[in-house]
């Protein structure tokens, strides 16, 4: 995954589930992080599309590796993230960075090449 | 096979186990289910989750609103959290003390019928 993994899919709730599913799956395949930390992930990814859905009308998502970390973009986002107080607590507590990008949301865990 | 819901009767005590995931697209079922339990009598209700292997916000809200629901009958709404991953949902969101849990679901029902 040394370009990144772009996912283009209309904002659907059934949705949510695959880009959970293929983010892990390439995490697992490419980066250093144990299953804990995957199941980390997947859930915070899931939480950042489900607050996407509510908030355009594709679901988008960016992977990318850098040298020390996985970074995953989720567009769109909601204009107030924090609203959503169960979600925001989950993915914060669950990723090492989030933040707010142009129409979405940053997520970036910290870890090496697999 | 996304989720699977099965809602059953242990001496008088509703169970409503869950299998598979509960997220944004399923979790309409659980507030179903839950609702035809709490429409057939004020509970109390068990809801099982150690089959379950992933759990969202969106599930999270699903549940508190159940409690909400029977503990304004009067009665309560009991969890089965086996798994850590879970388990750890409950943890980041300080929703462990909100609900009662329990590791087993004969735990759970007699609990319930305390």
């Amino acid at each position: 995954m040394n370009t990144p993994v772009e996912l283009d899919l209309p904002a659907r709730a059934d949705y949510v589930r695959v880009v959970r599913m293929v983010v892990a799956a390439l995490a697992a395949a490419t980066r250093d992080l144990d299953e804990d930390r995957i199941d980390d992930l997947r859930l915070a990814v899931s939480e950042a599309c489900t607050l996407a859905i509510g908030a355009g009308d594709r679901l988008r998502v960016v992977a990318r590796e850098e040298p020390d970390a996985l970074v995953v973009d989720v567009h769109d986002r909601p204009d107030d993230v924090e609203a959503d107080e169960l979600a925001f607590a989950i993915i914060s507590a669950l990723v090492d960075e989030v933040s707010a990008i142009d129409g979405g949301l940053r997520l970036r865990v910290t870890c090496g090449p697999a | 096979m996304n989720l699977t819901l099965a809602t059953t009767d242990e001496n008088g005590i509703a169970v409503i186990a869950a299998h598979g995931e509960i997220d944004v697209s399923t979790a309409p079922q659980l507030r179903q289910a839950i609702v035809e339990v709490a429409s057939a009598g004020p509970g109390p209700l068990v809801i099982d989750l150690a089959d379950v292997d992933f759990l969202d916000s969106t599930g999270l809200g699903v549940l508190v609103s159940g409690l909400k629901r029977f503990r304004t009958m009067g009665s309560d709404v009991i969890l089965v959290v086996a798994a850590n991953r879970i388990l750890k949902v409950f943890e980041i969101t300080g929703l462990t003390q909100v609900f009662r849990l329990h590791s087993t679901r004969e735990a759970a029902v007699a609990a319930a019928r305390a």
